[in-house]
């Protein structure tokens, strides 16, 4: 683009045009030469695109084979992608991509159906329930045997949100970190306290955000959220970065668990919560529902929809 | 002796005044001429901004041999509505990030400015804002043009851009299936 100004302004005639239309009818309209073509599409989204490459063989090169009109759609284009697979076709377990690029915002499409695998591109969020990996170290949080171990009157010596991480690279469990809120509430004496330290193992899920491991602990009956940060690592050092009031999503907040969440770049937060996908918009202190089928499992997509393989990072 | 020095000093003063005109006068390949004005020249078009930096304006019409008389008029119409609109820094810092700063949504009169225009007229405004390396315009019009493709189907797009058709059916059939996603309605 710079290039094409500078050349003209250097006063060189102007650059034959290109045939980029493919043939034309005869006493044909005017016609945009390609670079103009080029800025034209890429204002499109990418589920238009995919479309228009029936349009002529021209098109076709340039949308379904040019990386460097891929790369400049994506740079134009960073509203997010996400993978999700749905209870409705969990029998078949395909994945779809989820655009929240749509119009208004408020409502998703559902654009492609990216693979009939077995589900390893949900994996990330499948698992935030109980486990998650986050920058090569995978996180756990206590087993269901805990739960038993109470119910028998075993000491089991941890917390009930002690995080046990696992390095993916040296294949060996690194370490336990003491989780930011159990010893508190447990510091009294738990057993007439049982039904809430039950539940509080209910309300532990995972998720991710700037690259570091967040604890979400969602009390749906006091219609709270909080998100703490595992600030630091090594000393185990967490920050409540989020204290979210859900009021507002209240109906579906009782009986839900919080399955995966994420944060975007514009600093929004995707939730899966039970069966539907919010996005928490902290400025505006608002959630809005995604419009799509039950969910089973959802995570972000880095791929292009422009591209015809399936860039798979999750 | 006395006479060329005479006509030197008017050669000066012309120069001069030439200099603290505030518009320039174009002239389009079928010999219209146009005045704009040229602080807003300078600062929506590149290529007359190196133009007037470098003293190749013509008083009497530089010539724009590659635009038509419909298409400057629409340019300097932009120009002329657009002076003092914009303030350059704006521009320029709109330029630096062009590659991959996501676009910018033209304002309503500019909108308007475009939705008047035929589609041809549309189409010779897109390819004189790009000659003359206005990137303002550029978007606008860009934009205007990818509002018209929006949600059209490969038939519809034929038809209004006046495409053909170069594959066979098989070959469609073989893209619909691909992309059969795509295709669906949201």
């Amino acid at each position: 683009m710079e290039g094409r100004f500078e050349s003209q302004m250097a006063c060189s005639p102007p650059a034959k045009r290109r045939p980029t239309h493919g043939p034309t009818t005869a006493g044909a309209a005017a016609l945009l030469p390609t670079d103009m073509l080029f800025d034209v599409l890429l204002r499109l989204p990418a589920k238009d695109l995919c479309r228009l490459r029936s349009v002529c063989r021209p098109w076709r090169a340039l949308l379904a084979a040019d990386p460097l009109f891929a790369d400049a759609h994506a740079a134009r284009h960073r509203a997010p992608l996400l993978l999700a697979r749905f209870r409705s076709s969990s029998s078949d377990a395909r994945v779809h991509v989820v655009d929240l690029s749509s119009p208004g915002g408020a409502a998703a499409v559902v654009t492609r159906v990216v693979a009939t695998a077995d589900g390893s591109c949900g994996r990330a969020s499948t698992s935030g329930d109980s486990a998650v990996a986050v920058g090569g170290i995978v996180y756990f949080k206590v087993d269901k045997v805990y739960h038993s171990m109470l119910v028998e009157g075993v000491d089991p010596g941890i917390l009930m949100d002690c995080v046990f991480s696992f390095d993916l690279e040296r294949e060996q469990c690194w370490k336990e970190l003491d989780g930011p809120f159990g010893a508190s509430i447990v510091a009294g004496d738990y057993d007439d306290d049982f039904g809430d330290y039950h539940d509080l193992w209910n309300q532990l899920s995972f998720g991710e955000l700037r690259g570091s491991l967040v604890l979400v602990y969602f009390f749906g009956h006091r219609s709270v959220m909080d998100l703490w940060v595992l600030e630091d690592f090594e000393k185990g050092v967490w920050v409540k970065e989020f204290s979210i009031q859900t009021e507002s999503i209240l109906c579906m907040t009782e009986v839900c668990h919080v399955e995966a969440l994420f944060g975007l770049d514009d600093g929004r937060l995707v939730i899966h919560l039970g069966e539907v996908l919010l996005i928490y918009d902290s400025g505006t202190d608002t959630f809005e529902e995604v419009e799509m089928g039950p969910l089973d499992a959802v995570a972000m997509y880095t791929g292009s929809l422009l591209s015809s393989q399936l860039r798979n990072r999750v | 002796m006395e006479v060329d020095k005479g006509k030197g000093e008017a050669e000066e003063t012309r120069k001069v005044a030439e200099a603290d005109r505030d518009t320039v006068t174009l002239k389009s390949s079928d010999g219209k001429l146009f005045e704009v004005s040229k602080e807003a020249a300078a600062r929506l078009s590149t290529v007359l901004a190196g133009m007037i930096a470098g003293g190749s304006i013509d008083d009497n019409g530089t010539d724009l041999k590659q635009i038509g008389s419909e298409a400057l008029e629409n340019v300097v119409d932009y120009c002329n509505k657009h002076a003092n609109s914009i303030p350059s820094a704006a521009l320029i810092s709109s330029s630096i990030s062009f590659n991959t700063a996501p676009f910018k949504e033209p304002e309503e009169w500019e909108r308007k400015f475009v939705d008047r225009l035929s589609h041809d007229a549309l189409f010779d405004l897109v390819e004189a804002a790009n000659f003359l390396g206005m990137e303002r315009l550029l978007d606008v019009t860009c934009h205007k043009i990818s509002e018209m493709m929006k949600g059209k189907s490969p038939d519809q797009i034929r038809e209004v851009f006046n495409i053909k058709n170069d594959y066979t059916k098989e070959e469609l059939e073989e893209i619909r299936q691909e992309l059969a996603w795509a295709f669906y309605d949201d």
